[in-house]
Order: C-alpha cells, then sequence, then structure tokens
C-alpha cells in the first residue's frame, strides 16, 4: 500500500489561514489503512482545526472510497462550489486528481506521502518498493536492493559492508548481505553471480500502464 | 424478488418536430410530460416546415392547454444520475439548477440546418442564398420572383428529407410566380409520397434538370448566370437567374455530443444518437428507458417521426406500466464480500445498470441486459448471472469433458443472440459440422472469460471457439469487441507458453447464417486436426 503521514498542524494551519471554508477530503483506502486520512483522520484533522483556528474558518469533512478514481472524485461535484478550498488527506496521486478534476479550486496536502510499504503491527510500516519499474527481486532473493540498499546497488555489495551492516549506519543492515543470507538459505547462491543489467530508472518520467487485453481498447500498447 | 419505485413523469428533450409529437403520443398514454428546449426555440425544424407546419402548430396548441405538459424553455442539462424508473435530471435555466426526477427519457433533439455557400464555390447575397433563408424570406411575406434556380446533392449525396424540402420550396414559389429550376445530380426518391410529388411539382413547371456536373455560377451586373451540361440535349445551358437557391446540410443537434457524454448512450459515426446496429430499431438506445426519435435518432423523413413517437410511446407504456412500485427478480447480484470497489464493471457495462449506492457497487436488475461483460471483466470474480453463473458454465464443460472419446474435442461458446442460433439452425439442417463439437449457450460473446478457455484448454478440449455477432451488431454494443480483445490477449498468452494460437479462434457470424456457420468451423477444426495433439 501507499504509507502517508499526517503533516504538522503549523504547516496545515498556514496553507489554509487564506480561507473562509475548507472541505477536508479524507480517502478510504490506503492512507486509511495506514492510519494517516481515513475518516477517523479526517475527524481528528477537523476538530483540531477548529480548535486552533476558532471560527476564521469553518471546515467539514469528508472521505471518498478512493481519491486516484475520477468517478469517486465526482461525488463532490455538489459541494465544491460551498468551498474555498481543499484540504486532502489522500497520497500525492489522489491530491493532484483531485486538483485535476477541480481545477478552479486550492487544493492542499495534509499528508505526506512517504512510500510504498508493508504493515509490520499496528501503526507500523516499513519501506518495501520505489516502484522502479523492472522488479529483479526474482534473483535477489526477494529483497529490494533499490529500497534496501543505500546506493541501490544492482550489484552488490559495495567496499562499505561491514559485518552485515551498512557503512552509513550500524544500525542498517547492509541489503547485499541480507540477499547473500536469504538466497544461501535456499540453496540458490549461485545467483548472486547473475550480474543485473543497469535500470534504466524508468521512474525518473512519469509513467502510464496499459494492462494487457486493454491495449485494443485504448489503441496502445502496453508500458 | 425486488421492490422498485417507478416514476411515472416522462422528459423529452427537443422542442422541434419530433419532441412535439412524441409529446403528443406520450400524453396520449396518460404520462405527465416535460419538454425541454435547449435554446433552439419551439420551432418545427425547418427541413420539416414546409410539410408540417400546420400540423405543429395545432398540436403545440392542443399541449399548451394540457396541464400535464411541462414547458422548459431554454434549459440546460448539467447533469444526469440514476436509471430507468429513477432518473435524476439537473436543469440549468436563468442560472439557476434545478433537479427534476423522471422515469423515462426521449431524446428528440432536432436537426441543425448549416449552408454550404463554400462548398459551391459561392458567397451568400441577395440573388444567391440558402433554402433556410427562403422560408424566412416566405414566412416574412417576401417571397422573391423572377427566375430560380436550385441547386442541390451536387456536393454531397444528401439525402430525401432535403430533396423532398427543396421539392416543396420550388411548387410554392413556382405557385407565387416565380419560374423555377431545381439542378441536381441524383433525384431522391426514397420517402413515402416523394416520387409523387416530384411528378406533381414537374406538372406544375417546376423543371428539374440532372447534370453530372456541378453548375457553374457566374454574378454579371447583380445577376446570377447559372451554365450546365444538359445531358439529354447534349448542350450546355445557360441560364439568366434572378436568384440562386443552395441547399442547406441537414447535420445532427449540436447538442448531441454533450447528451452523449451526460447520459452514457452511443453515438453513430455521424453524431446522431442511435447507432447502426438493427437491434436498436427503431427508438432504443444502449441505455434502457432513453429512447430516441426522429432527428435525434436519423435523418427520416416526416411520416417515420410519426411512426417513432407511437413506437416510442408504447414501449415508455411498456417500461413504465403507469408508474408506482414494481417487483423486479433479481437476474445478477455482486458478492459484496468479495467486491474491491475497483469501479471495472461500472466502467464497462454498456447498459448503464451498475451505480454506486452509498458505499457499494450495485446493479439493478431492472436495467441490466445480462450480456455479462462485467462479469469476465470483474478482477474479483464478485458478479454473478443467475442464468450463467461461472459455476454453471464450468459444470456444463464438465459434461462435455466426460463425453470426450478419440476425436478431438471442439467447445463453442456461443453467444445466444448469433452463433447459438446459427449452430442450432445447423444442426436442424443437417449441415456438417465437426465431429466431436460442442455448444455452450452464452449471453453475448462479452460474457466469456479468459479463464473459460483456458481451463477448457487444460482439462483437454482441442479447440475453443467463440462465436459472436458481426461488428455493429451486438446487442451490447461492445461484447464482441471486449470478446476479441481478450482473444488476442489469450492467443498471446498462448504463442508465450507454446501452445498454437490457432487452438482459440472468435467467429462472427448471424443467427441467420447457419450454413456459413458450419463452414467456418470446418476451416478452424481443419486447422487444429492437423497440428496433432
Ligand atoms: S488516492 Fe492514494 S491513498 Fe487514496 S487510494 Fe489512491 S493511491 Fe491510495
Ligand atoms: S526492484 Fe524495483 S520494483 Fe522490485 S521491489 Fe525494488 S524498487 Fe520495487
Ligand atoms: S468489477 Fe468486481 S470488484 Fe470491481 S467494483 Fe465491480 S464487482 Fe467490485
Ligand atoms: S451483465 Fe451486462 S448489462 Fe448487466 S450489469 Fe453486467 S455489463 Fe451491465
Amino acid at each position: 500500500m501507499i504509507v502517508g503521514t499526517r503533516k504538522p498542524l503549523e504547516e496545515i494551519k498556514a496553507m489554509i489561514s487564506p480561507y473562509k471554508k475548507v472541505l477536508i477530503v479524507g480517502c478510504g483506502t490506503c492512507v486509511a489503512v495506514c492510519l494517516a486520512g481515513g475518516e477517523k483522520e479526517v475527524e481528528v484533522l477537523k476538530n483540531e482545526l477548529s480548535l486552533a483556528m476558532g471560527d476564521k474558518v469553518s471546515f467539514d469533512g469528508v472521505t471518498l472510497e478512493r481519491q486516484c478514481d475520477k468517478e469517486f472524485l465526482e461525488q463532490l461535484s455538489d459541494v465544491v462550489d460551498q468551498y474555498d478550498a481543499f484540504l486532502s488527506m489522500a497520497c500525492g496521486a489522489g491530491v493532484q486528481f483531485l486538483s485535476e478534476v477541480y481545477p478552479e479550486k486550492p487544493v492542499f496536502p495534509a499528508v505526506n506521502t512517504t512510500f510504498m510499504g508493508i504493515n509490520r503491527a499496528v501503526g507500523w510500516y516499513e519501506e518495501r518498493c520505489r516502484g522502479c519499474g523492472n522488479c529483479v527481486l526474482g534473483i535477489t532473493g526477494g529483497i529490494c536492493p533499490v529500497t534496501m540498499c543505500a546506493k541501490s546497488l544492482f550489484n552488490g555489495p559495495c567496499g562499505g559492508t561491514n559485518k552485515g551492516k551498512c557503512e552509513i549506519d550500524e544500525e542498517q543492515p547492509c541489503a547485499w548481505y541480507m540477499i547473500y543470507e536469504r538466497l544461501e538459505k535456499q540453496g540458490r547462491l549461485d545467483q548472486i553471480m547473475d550480474v543485473i543489467p543497469a535500470n534504466n530508472w524508468e521512474n525518473q518520467r512519469p509513467r502510464t500502464v496499459i494492462q494487457p487485453g486493454y491495449e485494443n481498447l485504448y489503441n496502445t500498447s502496453s508500458k | 424478488m425486488i421492490e422498485i419505485n417507478i416514476n411515472p413523469d416522462v422528459l423529452v428533450i427537443g422542442g422541434g418536430v419530433a419532441g412535439i409529437l412524441a409529446t403528443q403520443k406520450i400524453r396520449k398514454q396518460g404520462y405527465s410530460v416535460s419538454i425541454l428546449d435547449q435554446g433552439q426555440g419551439f420551432e418545427p425544424d425547418p427541413c420539416y416546415k414546409m410539410e408540417s407546419a400546420s400540423y405543429y402548430s395545432n398540436t403545440i396548441q392542443e399541449l399548451k392547454k394540457d396541464p400535464k405538459v411541462s414547458w422548459l424553455e431554454d434549459g440546460q442539462i448539467t447533469k444526469v444520475d440514476g436509471m430507468l424508473g429513477d432518473f435524476k435530471v439537473y436543469v440549468k435555466s436563468n442560472g439557476k439548477v434545478e433537479r427534476k426526477n423522471f422515469g423515462a427519457i426521449v431524446v428528440a433533439t432536432p436537426f441543425d440546418c448549416i449552408p454550404v455557400f463554400e462548398e459551391y464555390g459561392l458567397t451568400p447575397g441577395e440573388n444567391v442564398f440558402s433554402v433556410n433563408h427562403l422560408l424566412e424570406l416566405l414566412s416574412e411575406n417576401k417571397p422573391p420572383t423572377g427566375i430560380a434556380v436550385f441547386l442541390t446533392t451536387f456536393q454531397e449525396e444528401t439525402n430525401p428529407v432535403s430533396f423532398k424540402n427543396i421539392v416543396l420550396n420550388a411548387i410554392e414559389i413556382g405557385k407565387l410566380g416565380s419560374t423555377v429550376y431545381v439542378f441536381v445530380r441524383n433525384v431522391k426518391t426514397a420517402a413515402p409520397g416523394l416520387e409523387k410529388l416530384i411528378l406533381h411539382a414537374k406538372n406544375h413547371g417546376v423543371m428539374i434538370i440532372k447534370s453530372n456536373k456541378a453548375p457553374e455560377v457566374e454574378i454579371k451586373d447583380n445577376r446570377p448566370i447559372v451554365t450546365t451540361y444538359d445531358p439529354i440535349i447534349k448542350k450546355d445551358i445557360e441560364i439568366y437567374a434572378d436568384y440562386v437557391i443552395i441547399e442547406d446540410k441537414i447535420v445532427p443537434n449540436e447538442k448531441n455530443n454533450e447528451i452523449s457524454e451526460l447520459f452514457g448512450i452511443h453515438t453513430d459515426s455521424n453524431g446522431f444518437l442511435q447507432t447502426n446496429n438493427v437491434r436498436r430499431i427503431p427508438v432504443f438506445t444502449n441505455r434502457k428507458g432513453i429512447f430516441v426519435v426522429g432527428s435525434a435518432a436519423n435523418i427520416k423523413p416526416f411520416p417515420y417521426i410519426l411512426t417513432d413517437a407511437i413506437d416510442v410511446s408504447c414501449e415508455i407504456q411498456g417500461l413504465l406500466k403507469g408508474g408506482g412500485k414494481v417487483e423486479v427478480e433479481e437476474t445478477i447480484s455482486i458478492d459484496q464480500e468479495k467486491c474491491v470497489r475497483c469501479l471495472t464493471c461500472y466502467r464497462v457495462c454498456p447498459h448503464g445498470a451498475i451505480y454506486w449506492d452509498v458505499d457499494r457497487v450495485a446493479i439493478s436488475s431492472l436495467v441490466c441486459e445480462g450480456c455479462g461483460i462485467c462479469t469476465a471483466e470483474c478482477p474479483m470474480n464478485a458478479i454473478q448471472i443467475n442464468e450463467y453463473s461461472d459455476d454453471k458454465i464450468k459444470d456444463e464443460l464438465k459434461d462435455i469433458l466426460k463425453s470426450k472419446g478419440d476425436e478431438p474435442l471442439f467447445v463453442a461458446f456461443c453467444c445466444k443472440n448469433s452463433a447459438f442460433e446459427a449452430a442450432k439452425g445447423a444442426e436442424k439442417q443437417g449441415i456438417d459440422l465437426p465431429k466431436g463439437f460442442k455448444v455452450i449457450k452464452v449471453p453475448c460473446a462479452g460474457k466469456v472469460d479468459v479463464d473459460y478457455v483456458l481451463e477448457a484448454l487444460v482439462k483437454g478440449v482441442d479447440g475453443v471457439i467463440i462465436g459472436a455477432c458481426y461488428k455493429d451488431n451486438c446487442k451490447s454494443e461492445k461484447g464482441n469487441i471486449f470478446a476479441s480483445y481478450r482473444i488476442a490477449h489469450l492467443k498471446d498468452i498462448l504463442s508465450q507458453i507454446g501452445i498454437n494460437p490457432k487452438r482459440v479462434e472468435l467467429i462472427n457470424v448471424a443467427s441467420n447464417m447457419p450454413k456459413e456457420f458450419g463452414l467456418k468451423l470446418q476451416e478452424v477444426s481443419k486447422k487444429i486436426v492437423g497440428m496433432g495433439s
């Protein structure tokens, strides 16, 4: 899922202080699951802001199923006119789409989009993937070198590996050490000698995905 | 059984001939009608004005006295929600948006008429004008007199409606003292009474001259001189006219695209609000409860608009049945535990049967046409059509597999609207079908899940055929298209795993083509048999 964290109140206050009536828009999927922008967080933020700002600004809250689908965003069409600005609690994708669908309204993010990750325990999330577009987990024992290695080395480790730790921090395990151990345990250590060709870093430009089977629908090829 | 409340009010969009006639006929069935004009005014469409003006004004007078007709003048539709029995239409007029509820909607947008001077290389002026302008002059009681030349069908084929309008105008100005020529490349006769009218015009002095080449018009001393070659007397002729009248081009209403978007109804390639699909004739659209009549659907001669109006009133009676509560059998359902609300079903349903109900995705059994496109596209297999559930289809497949003998086994998933009937016909007529050929009936080719085909191949079927309707002939408009996408994708998958992709073929066929179906099957099966196991 996409993981985010609530922005500090002061930062949010500063963004919305020029407005009179603000709609806080929660998102019921990823950011709700990671406890940053669901219905409850919308209520909490609304009350926090009301307490902090008195009646200078008035707030309403609503939580959509998702902010990354137009159909759900259009559910706001009847009420947009009643507000001067939106405060979105979705991830950056949701904030942008909300702004694209209602381009005449200022939209502000109330959440910092942090990463794609996993839920370790309640309220505890860890990053696992950076969406590099060319997944190599098949030969790295299911451990992502892009995310876990400080230098995102595809063919590691580097000379800084130190008794299982990364040179940048004694607390940080070396990704390639972990990869070595995992592959060894699985009896496929020989794979560590496979050279992974350089990634063309597709995540450096905005990408579009069209699933196979839908290529003809949009008259394009997938990528 | 589910109980649904049906609103008995009807919205008619368009104040032209089609809108007024539809309103009149629907009122006769007892339904209240709101008639919306989108700023073009309550006027007959110019191309029908000559033949329908009195009929139109009588009808409008009659409707004006009717308290159950509401007139929504100069309104713009901003949003449409809901479905058959409960449409919610937001209409903006005088700067205010108001929501109105209707059980059914009739789209009757009038034609737009555009002048085509440029196409004829002419500029409009005192002596050169359009048929539309002539109509204006006539209604102002300022008919032009002298020698008149009409030009039509030289730039485009046009149509009988436009031609009839010209002939009527020619007769009229002839009566008022003009000498009238109609220059035409092709005379149009395909409208009721049109041949008779042309004869009548000729008998009353209108000279209709056919020529293959557009006449040349030269303005000299403020007088148009029209020159052309007359293929009958085999000579160039020259007419010193007093005025030249150019046909108008009849085009779909400029609001049609907007309406298509707002209401989710498909257009044809010209922009009329009914696709060229036999299954939509006469007044249907892809959405139940939304109808098209007359000028909104196509270029139709005036008498056919009357038939459309009567048809639509009967269809509305059949659907709304006076309004109130109706019991509907649940034919399709979503397993809410499985649904992840991805909206795929909502986006692919060609009939607008899927909606968002507070916090869940829901399907109206009243509106659903049972095509099964959504069931095959749902990533969670959360949707099941009772009559054609995944389990039922897979059971059928299992039974077929039990019968597998030494011969190769072919399974054809056949659309009930086309291939299934063709297969039945082939059997009855004793047409030679491949041995080991078995049919599974599906509601539409769009129901055939990639998973069905793969499972069949895995379990030992030698070849799979998907029998679909021809292009533009699918009852659900897109079922055959979705099927073709899936088969193309499936063939890719098969090639990648080293299985000959020719084991799976999509065949387009119509219900009345059993022989062709048999031949196509033989062709596919021969290839597969040749492949070995
Ligand atoms: S908007 Fe962002 S947080 Fe919300 S569902 Fe979409 S991806 Fe997840
Ligand atoms: S290799 Fe790339 S896609 Fe795979 S987990 Fe790492 S960042 Fe994500
Ligand atoms: S396609 Fe399936 S999972 Fe997606 S919204 Fe529809 S029923 Fe739910
Ligand atoms: S079966 Fe067809 S008509 Fe019915 S909901 Fe699914 S896609 Fe729409």
